[in-house]
């Protein structure tokens, strides 16, 4: 599945990448690590606390379970406009 | 009319949005208009050669439809327009156009005031500064804050 970066985070991740999730999905926290993983370059910019997921448009905590098919967002803190 | 809110990938022209906006006011008095520019310079002086505003297609809307459609709710006005730029956008160019209509003016510059201080620090962009020595990705000044914590909403957190 596609998983979206904006803003500064999008500078080291990239504006998505493709990652393969199990059918049962995962948490956000595990997603976050395995992110971490697979873009080493993003890492320490991607498991920052400030840094958000969003699941389908909405935010979610790191406690949110990720299913396959669901659009997925990492989100720094918004600038406004 | 209600609320009205539209995210523009390339450059637009705030005359022609307020042209068209009074033309489609029936009955209202009093029209109040903001327009912000991105300017050539940065907080710190340096020259500005470029804003980026990075967006989510989705969010980002939604944010701008729900910043339109909560000054319409508050203020009782009758109609609400923003127009905000994102991608690339010059020194000079506009960034933002935010209006609102109202029988008498009291409402219409209050709706207008508070559009821009939510889209300040509630709009789902993400904001970088591009200049001679390099880019830097901005966050909410202590003065936008402020002055969105004077409508005392909750803020969407």
């Amino acid at each position: 599945m596609k998983i979206l970066f904006f803003g500064r985070l999008a500078d080291s991740a990239g504006r998505e990448v493709e990652l393969d999730l199990p059918a049962e999905g995962c948490t956000v926290a595990e997603l976050r690590r395995r992110l971490a993983g697979a873009l080493p370059q993003a890492a320490g910019e991607l498991t920052r606390p400030s840094i958000r997921a969003c699941i389908d448009l909405e935010v979610a905590p790191e406690t949110a379970r990720v299913m396959p098919g669901q659009e997925v967002a990492f989100l720094p803190p918004l600038s406004g406009g | 009319m209600g609320a009205e809110a539209r995210l523009a990938a390339a450059p637009f022209r705030p005359e022609d949005e307020l042209a068209d906006f009074i033309a489609g006011r029936g009955g209202d008095g009093a029209v109040v208009s903001f327009v912000g520019l991105a300017r050539p310079a940065g907080a710190d002086g340096e020259a500005v050669t470029g804003l980026f505003l990075d967006s989510y297609p989705g969010m980002t809307e939604s944010s701008l439809a729900a910043i339109a459609d909560g000054a319409l709710t508050r203020f009782g006005v009758s109609a609400v327009r923003v127009v905000h730029r994102c991608g690339q956008i010059a020194p000079g160019e506009p960034i933002v156009f935010a209006a609102a209509a109202s029988a008498h003016r009291r409402a219409a510059f209050e709706a207008a005031d508070y559009l821009m201080d939510r889209l300040k620090t509630d709009a789902a962009f993400w904001k970088r500064e591009d200049g001679v020595d390099g880019s830097r990705w901005i966050e909410p000044a202590a003065d936008d804050r402020a002055a969105r914590a004077r409508w005392s909403d909750p803020c969407p957190e």
